[in-house]
């Protein structure tokens, strides 16, 4: 590189202001620094919301699960029987006439 | 002596020594060299470690459990469920302290102890270098949860799954239970652990300082629940027959009993029962009554298997259903052995002799056709083969090779002895009868397709054995007690002389049996009752087998909607009602 080509381009850099692209670089660092911390942001937000609905569905599971067991009690025929017996008196017919051909309602 | 420096003008650069350039800069240097070589330590050597020392202060794997699958009825009934349960534990030493006063009275008063008595206990513990302590188990969920709330030091709770069976007893031996770490131990949760039994998965999140979960890693494994295992048992079936079948082992005294209902096409079993029974729920009951008696017990069939050796003799034509057979006067000489009928019953054709059930006649028949032939009979019947049905301990039953039977052994085995089975290879071989000699596999488990059937007899020995079956239930028949208004029944009694520990039989102890089929028309069930050493009421099985098989029959007919083939007015087939049975032990 001759003498005279480096001290032109001395000048030619000394006529453009240079501060325009760190100024620029800058400004897309922070732009992404913030975006970054609203992106964490919302994922702590989203996850404490999954893990409030995990919790919610683990509670309906147990809540259904009991449901379950307590139909299950409700329905034993031991106590139906004993209740349509004792309570209700009711009697069980040794006859029973079927019906034929009709369609269930 | 040196020249006195001559002060430099303000503002002139100051000339520095050349060593303190070099020593600023070599001191520079090694600070530089020591924080590379610091770093290069830490996220080079010891990478590793830290990573793990840091994951583990924040990151946590929650354990996702895959839950036990449930044990439904053919209609989707619950038989045996899981349900979520909290244990609480403790750290004794954090309760002890000073500060925990207040959270140790409180707690003490939730658990219902003396805020003195559980102090003790726990100062036993932390003595003893216990880190983990139990102060309640497998609590409902809400109970702990309350306790939770008091936020005490140290006091943690735990999630499992306990297994609940609504029906208790009344299916207890058929789905079994299963062992505290939730596999099964006994009846079908053993024999089908693997379908049923889940995998637990997990989920690794960060957890902040006190325990909310602030970040997933994105790392999970979800959790494979159990299968659902759907039977093909009738829960209002089931529990009919459990009920009318203590019912009867309470009228009649007896040791216990066992009693199956089978769907003839498809082999489908609807209801299988025995007692003594055990309620799976409690623990303290899980010591008697084990066995399904129905599936692992062998017993001699008696009169209930001369319906197979007749249908023998009429397919290889040995005899004819109009042939007429001399029982003399009610007893037969066979070497030292005595063949006996309750009553000499004279010259009987086929129909007569399974309605009267004369063990003279079956001898008699037994001896014309040969070892030979009863054995391939019996063994077409499937008498000798496994059930298949998986469950544990099931009863392959004995039919020994024809070469080894003496005469005896012949005429024993026309009419039932010195041949064992279990109670489902009789429903099986009835099935067979009832299906137009076409046998069904037997399932407890419900199948989507059905296994092609095995034909044990043709259909015409088969159609003809069952309509002299009907004889049985009729007027002058052993079993009239097992008549069901509205509906024909085909069926054959049996009084089943037990054998001692000793060898040879009990003369007093009785099983009371009863194998029919309903309607003997289109037959749709087939049902076994037998019962164990009766000792009140009489040992028939027509009088203590049949009106259980009655009762329960007609009940499921109607329940499964069973279109009735007979006039309800016909006399032969009214029964006196039976007296409300009892309500058995809940």
């Amino acid at each position: 590189m001759s003498d005279s080509a480096f001290t032109r381009r001395i000048a030619a850099r000394k006529q453009r202001p240079g501060l325009l692209l760190p100024m620029m670089l800058g400004a897309g660092v922070l732009c992404s620094a913030v975006m970054v911390i609203q992106v964490k942001n919302d994922n702590r937000r989203l996850t404490n919301e999954s893990t409030q609905l995990r919790d919610a569905r683990d509670a309906l599971d147990v809540e259904y699960a009991q449901l379950q067991l307590e139909e299950a009690a409700h329905s034993s025929h031991s106590r139906i029987e004993t209740i349509a017996r004792t309570q209700l008196k009711m009697v069980e017919p040794r006859e029973t006439v079927m019906v034929p051909g009709g369609s269930a309602p | 002596m040196s020249l006195p420096r001559k002060p430099l003008a303000p503002g002139a650069p100051q000339a520095v020594a050349a060593w303190r350039r070099w020593f600023v800069l070599g001191l520079l240097g090694v600070g530089a060299l020591s924080v590379v070589s610091r770093a290069f330590y830490l996220q080079v050597m010891t990478r590793e470690f830290l990573v793990t020392e840091g994951d583990k202060r924040h990151i946590r794997n929650v354990s996702l459990p895959g839950l036990r699958g449930a044990v439904l009825d053919r209609n989707g009934n619950a038989l045996a469920l899981s349900a979520p349960v909290d244990s609480l534990w403790a750290v004794p030493e954090d309760l002890l302290t000073p500060a925990a006063e207040p959270y140790r009275a409180a707690l003490a008063e939730m658990l219902e102890k003396k805020p003195k008595v559980l102090e003790q206990f726990l100062r036993k513990q932390a003595d003893a270098d216990k880190r983990f302590v139990y102060l309640l188990k497998n609590q409902n969920p809400d109970v702990a949860a309350r306790i939770l709330k008091l936020k005490a030091p140290g006091v943690f709770a735990e999630r499992s799954y306990s297994r609940y069976y609504p029906s208790g007893e009344v299916v207890g031996q058929v789905v079994g239970f299963c062992g505290l770490e939730g596999h099964g131990l006994e009846g079908l949760e053993k024999a089908l652990d693997d379908t049923l039994t889940g995998a637990p998965g997990f989920r690794r999140v960060i957890r902040s300082r006190d325990g909310k979960v602030v970040e997933d890693t994105g790392t999970e494994k979800a959790a494979r629940p159990g299968k659902d295992l759907k039977l093909t048992l009738d829960l209002r079936v089931q529990y009919l027959a459990y009920r009318e079948l203590a019912a009867a082992v309470e009228r009649n005294k007896a040791q216990g009993g066992m009693i199956v209902v089978a769907e003839v096409k498809t082999g489908d079993i609807l209801a299988v029962a025995a007692l003594p029974a055990y309620n799976p729920n409690n623990t303290e009951d899980r010591k008697t009554g084990l066995r399904n008696r129905a599936i692992t017990d062998r017993l001699e069939p008696g009169s209930t298997i001369k319906p197979l050796m007749v249908a023998q003799a009429l397919e290889t034509g040995a005899f004819k259903s109009e042939s007429r057979i001399d029982t003399g006067p009610g007893t037969m000489q066979i070497g030292t052995w005595t063949v006996r009928d309750i009553h000499p019953h004279g010259v009987v054709d086929l129909p007569e002799l399974l309605a009267v059930s004369s063990n003279v006649g079956a001898a008699i028949m037994g001896l014309k056709m040969g070892a030979q032939s009863l054995w391939s009979g019996y063994r077409s019947f499937g008498i000798g083969e496994p059930i298949g049905l998986g469950f544990p301990g099931e009863e392959k039953g004995v039919l020994h090779a024809a070469k080894q039977w003496r005469e005896s052994d012949i005429a024993a085995a026309a009419y039932g002895y010195g041949v064992s089975m279990s109670a489902l290879h009789l429903v099986r071989a009835y099935a067979a009868l009832g299906n137009a000699g076409q046998m069904p596999q037997l399932s407890l488990v419900h199948r989507d397709t059905l296994p092609p059937l095995r034909r044990a007899i043709s259909a015409g020995s088969a159609n003809a054995v069952l309509a002299m079956m009907r004889g049985v239930v009729a007027l002058d028949g052993t079993g009239i007690k097992a008549a069901v208004p509205g509906y024909s029944v085909a069926g054959k009694t049996g009084t089943v002389r037990k054998l001692k520990a000793s060898g040879g039989y009990e003369d007093r102890r009785h099983w009371s049996a009863f194998v029919g089929l309903i309607p003997a028309n289109d037959p749709q069930l087939v049902g076994l009752v037998f019962v164990d050493e009766p000792t009140q009421g009489g040992y028939y099985g027509g009088t203590v087998a049949a009106p259980v098989f009655s009762a329960v029959m007609g009940g499921a007919a109607r329940l499964l909607q069973i279109p009735q083939d007979l006039p309800l007015t016909d006399g032969a087939q009214t029964v006196q009602a039976l007296p409300v049975p009892k309500e058995p032990k809940a």
